[in-house]
């Protein structure tokens, strides 16, 4: 039976070849669009999974609240995750990770050979005994026991060493706050499970510098820069231990808190949802935000529910040609319940050869594919059996979805009637086929009204005026103590070129995060009323370098050491007044020193160091040109050549710091860097959209296709009576169009309200307005009128003599 | 075999009701052979499919071998037709996509005949109607007179006990008319019953009885033999 439905599947989809071919082109698309979106999603939800006993790694996060501020953050206080162990028996280990702060790169020495690294992390020497790395070189156990030691990603690892064994052999690391040699002490393969820890390098915690800070700090209130993870014994309960930490804190921390007027509350969470939870502050790593990836997921079962809307409508719109067989099969005794697995069985394997189309295109595109959504998805996928059961499980499901209706629909046509050569099943399917093809062209107003907000968003914030220039803005980052020294010499030859407007020196440029803050109160104040800022460490160059404007009182000049200067919203939020402010101190106290004292130079009007996400926060430069640590210089340039002026620019460099090479980035890029993720939307909604639209257009040409088909003979009246070309256009044309256009009433509330909920992300936003929705509108209605328009203006030149003939 | 009582059929439109079939009886017995003539509208085709079980009367009593079907549902109709009774039809009605041999295994696919058998009793059947040599090819490859029997050995493939055959010759001119006629004949010797709607005299004296009907009525019985 199965091979006879099969044999008269294959022979009715080569005879119906249009049919045939927009039904698996919308199909494939589908399965296409479908099956890339769930490898992406499926990838972002395996971080974090491979590790032994995973589900009893937890991270303990910290919730602060300070002054006028409150922070969720990732990470917590250093002497946390060690005492955890020594206090709770149900804590099994403990390992903390501390990325290298302030480090934007480390420059690794081997041999002759030199190479930078980014991802390179501190942890303890207890790290793999709560992680599992799959070690090619080495053991884990005792990697990082040494002082000095470091285990290498195997992608680096072959970049120094070249596929030879490097365990024993020693590197050199020059950083930020100076250099150190290691010895390598095991290579791990990580291609083998993704996780949000994405390293390169580990180094052991013991050993000087940085490891030696995080092992001996103290710090329970502030210093909360280390991720602190604990591996609970099995059978130990995450929520029974979190319900002690409030007394544990308090045990160690009460003065500390109390000092910095901060309260604090430990939070544990599981390892394995890190990577798709959102609400964080200070990640270590991008996460996927994971409506992000539910939108997708959404849009991937939209993509293929309008493709089986394709196939439904056709298979009942064209079901006249299918309705005789129908009969005979019934009369030479076939029982419905027998003709519904034929049909069935049609479009599952209408289903199947979509999926056996999409598959090498899938391979084909997949490059251009990881590029727009910014992901590195490999065809390895295509060993694994899951991928296969997961196709499996679509052919079948969308075989059915697709199926299910037209079968119902044509095994219902009652044999008598068919025979004499009446086509109408006793199932109404004009009204339905008209609601499906609403339904599509909601979809689609809807996605186009997505394209066009985020567009209009996107432009926004390219243009909005964020209160500082970010044009013709060079950077250039120092990330060595070395040649941090040279930088000064670097900015005083700059300012000797006549293109160059201002070079500022400073511990951070604008957009880069911000990670220094200290509470600061007004005199008659404590750490407890004060008020939450960040600061930035500069030259006296940095507000006209960055065209920051000062509402009162001055710049800083030469010699300002011991004074600042605040924006609006900080003096708002300390309630000065901005004229009168000028002069005032204000004081910050660490603990165990003595309270500092700055005194406010000038008050700067709001500018956005941080992404139009966030409202603007309070922030304060502090005038330091000798401190060590101003690692940017920020030039700003007046010139229409940009060639030789990059030029000039490397000849100075290599003048002053000619052991390192030469790299700058442009200020308005950096800016932008901060909406990667919302570029990354538009670009994977741009795409899929796309998509989407081009399958309810194939299905939209196949319906009018056949109602211009069945409405031959009429429209050959029609014309011997006199109709012109165009009414039988408008005639044949009106139909659809007034579908499209009663699907843009229906989407555009949708669509509007989905849209406002999506720009609630931004603190700085473009109003939703009336047009956005008039052009998806227009666009939609262009595209049904350019899908069925061929179709009509074929059947309306036509010779009516010829149509009439037919008949 | 066939015994049917005060049988009523109405076509409803939303304002008129059309009688086709108005209280009739008819009796045929095992083996015999009837012809069922009268003018368009009289209710031929809807008599023979009652008798097909493709449609079901409004009242009255059909009992096809000492059975009651008149109330059968769909299911029970289907299963009595595919075991009992064969179809030939004007218009052929074999369907396209299928070869010949195809068109005539398909009501033993639906009887749930094995693959072997199947090929053994579609082989004797086209054997039979001299159609073997074309087993491959399409309806559309074939002659009418070559469709048409083709279409009599899909409706004889399953040895049904009773064949309804609604104008067999319509489409067919003289000479492939007789020799689908003489097959039915040849049936009939061999012991199946037929029941034949015909507008052509020519054709109705194969028969042993012939059956005019008007209006939803009989008004004659001839008997031929």
């Amino acid at each position: 039976m199965i091979y006879n439905n099969l044999k008269i599947a294959f022979r009715s989809l080569l005879k119906n070849r249009m049919f045939s071919l927009i039904n698996i082109a919308g199909l494939a698309i589908g399965t296409l669009s479908c099956l890339y979106i769930l490898l992406y999603v499926h990838e972002q939800y395996s971080y974090d999974k491979h590790h032994l006993q995973g589900e009893n790694i937890y991270r303990i996060t910290t919730a602060l609240t300070l002054p006028g501020d409150k922070h969720i953050n990732a990470s917590s206080s250093p002497p946390i995750a060690p005492a955890l162990k020594n206090d709770f028996a149900e804590v099994e280990q403990f390992t903390r990770v501390i990325p290298s702060l302030g480090v934007s790169q480390y420059i690794i020495h081997y041999n002759e050979k030199s190479l930078t690294e980014k991802s390179v992390f501190f942890v303890d020497s207890t790290f793999f005994d709560v992680f599992n790395y799959h070690f090619i070189y080495g053991k884990a156990d005792r990697a990082l026991s040494e002082p000095y030691s470091l285990v290498l990603s195997k992608t680096l690892a072959d970049k120094i060493f070249e596929n030879e064994d490097p365990v024993g052999k020693h590197i050199e690391l020059v950083y930020s706050y100076g250099k150190d040699n290691y010895t390598v002490q095991g290579v791990f393969d990580n291609s083998l499970g993704k996780s949000h820890i994405n390293a390169n390098i580990f180094i052991t915690m013991n050993g000087g510098g940085m490891g030696n800070y995080a092992r001996n700090n103290d710090s329970w209130a502030g210093n909360n820069f280390a991720y602190s993870y604990i591996k609970l014994k099995p059978g130990s309960k995450d929520s029974e231990l979190e319900s002690k930490l409030p007394a544990f804190l308090n045990k160690y921390g009460q003065e500390q808190l109390k000092a910095l007027g901060m309260q604090k509350q430990l939070h544990l969470q599981s390892v394995s949802s890190i990577h798709t939870t959102r609400g964080f502050e200070v990640e270590m790593d991008k996460i996927a935000n994971p409506i992000f990836l539910n939108i997708l997921l959404l849009i991937a079962a939209l993509i293929m529910l309008i493709a089986c809307i394709n196939f439904m409508n056709l298979s009942t719109a064209s079901s006249s040609v299918r309705a005789k067989e129908v009969g005979v099969r019934k009369v030479v005794g076939a029982d419905r319940f027998q003709l519904i697995k034929q049909f069935l069985t049609e479009s599952m394997l209408l289903s199947f050869l979509g999926v056996m189309v999409a598959l090498p295109v899938l391979w084909l595109t997949l490059p251009y594919l990881n590029q727009i959504s910014n992901s590195d998805i490999s065809l390895t996928f295509i060993s694994d059996f899951r991928l296969w059961l997961i196709l499996a499980a679509l052919i079948i499901f969308t075989g059915f979805i697709a199926g299910i209706y037209p079968a119902f629909y044509l095994s219902a046509f009652k044999s008598i009637s068919v025979l004499k050569g009446n086509f109408t099943s006793h199932i109404s399917t004009g009204g339905i086929r008209k609601i499906l093809v609403v339904f599509q062209f909601v979809l689609s107003v809807i996605l186009i009204s997505g394209i066009i907000v985020i567009y209009s968003q996107l432009n926004y914030i390219k243009k909005k005026d964020i209160g500082f220039d970010t044009n013709q803005k060079l950077i250039f980052t120092f990330h060595t103590d070395d040649t941090r020294k040279k930088s000064k010499a670097f900015a005083d030859d700059l300012r000797q070129q006549p293109e160059i407007i201002a070079v500022s020196r400073a511990n951070n440029y604008l957009s880069q995060p911000i990670l220094n803050d200290w509470t600061f109160y007004t005199p008659g104040g404590d750490m407890t009323t004060g008020q939450i800022a960040q600061f930035m460490i500069t030259d006296q160059f940095f507000v006209q370098a960055n065209g920051i404007k000062i509402l009162s009182g001055r710049d800083f000049r030469l010699n300002d050491s011991g004074r600042v200067l605040i924006n609006e919203t900080m003096a708002h939020k300390m309630r000065l007044d901005p004229e009168k402010a000028i002069g005032t101190n204000i004081y910050s106290k660490q603990i165990n020193q003595e309270p500092e004292s700055f005194e406010i130079a000038g008050i700067m009007k709001d500018f956005n160091f941080n992404s139009l996400h966030q409202n603007v926060k309070p922030i304060l430069l502090r005038f330091n040109d000798n401190d060590p640590y101003l690692s940017n210089v920020i030039v700003s340039v007046n010139s229409a050549d940009y060639k030789s002026l990059l030029k000039k620019v490397e000849g100075i460099w290599k003048k002053n710091v000619p052991e390192a090479p030469f790299e700058y980035s442009f200020l308005d890029d950096e800016v932008q860097k901060q909406y990667e993720s919302e570029v990354t939307l538009s670009n994977i909604i741009n795409v899929f959209t796309a998509i989407a639209i081009f399958i309810s257009c194939l299905g939209l040409f196949g319906l009018a296709t056949f109602s211009t088909e069945k409405r031959r003979k009429e429209i050959g009246i029609r014309k011997v009576l006199g109709a012109s070309v165009s009414g039988i256009i408008s005639l044949l044309s009106s139909d659809f169009i007034k579908l499209v256009a009663l699907a843009f009433i229906i989407a555009t509330p949708i669509a509007w309200w989905l849209m406002d909920k999506w720009l609630q992300a931004f603190a700085f936003r473009v109003p939703v307005s009336w047009w956005m929705f008039a052009i998806a509108g227009l666009i939609a209605i262009l595209i049904a009128v350019l899908s069925v328009g061929s179709q009509a203006i074929k059947a309306a030149i036509s010779n009516p003599i010829k149509s009439l003939r037919t008949e | 075999m066939i015994n049917i009582t005060n049988l009523e059929k109405y076509y409803r439109t939303e304002e008129v009701e059309t009688v086709a079939l108005n209280k009739l009886s008819i009796t045929v017995k095992e083996g015999e052979f009837v012809a069922i003539m009268g003018p368009s509208g009289c209710g031929k085709s809807t008599l023979l499919n009652i008798l097909g079980l493709l449609d079901d009367p409004d009242n009255g009593s059909y009992l096809f071998n000492g059975t009651e079907v008149a109330k059968y549902n769909e299911r029970k109709r289907a299963d009595l037709r595919k075991r009992n009774i064969g179809f030939v039809f004007q218009s052929f009605n074999l369907i396209d996509e299928l070869t010949v041999f195809e068109n005539v295994e398909l009501p033993l696919i639906y009887t749930g005949i094995k693959g072997p058998e199947r090929k053994k009793r579609v082989e004797d059947v086209l054997d039979k109607m001299q159609i073997m040599h074309r087993r491959n090819h399409f309806p559309q490859q074939l002659s009418g007179g070559q469709q048409q029997r083709v279409a009599v050995a899909r409706a004889v493939v399953n040895n049904p006990k009773l064949i309804l055959a609604d104008e067999p010759t319509g489409n067919l001119d003289s000479s492939n008319g007789n020799e689908v006629m003489q097959l039915l004949t040849d049936l009939n010797e061999q012991g199946t019953t037929i029941i034949m709607v015909t507008h052509s005299e020519h054709d109705a004296k194969y028969s042993h009885r012939i059956i005019r009907m008007l209006d939803g009525q009989t008004v004659t019985e001839n008997i031929l033999v």
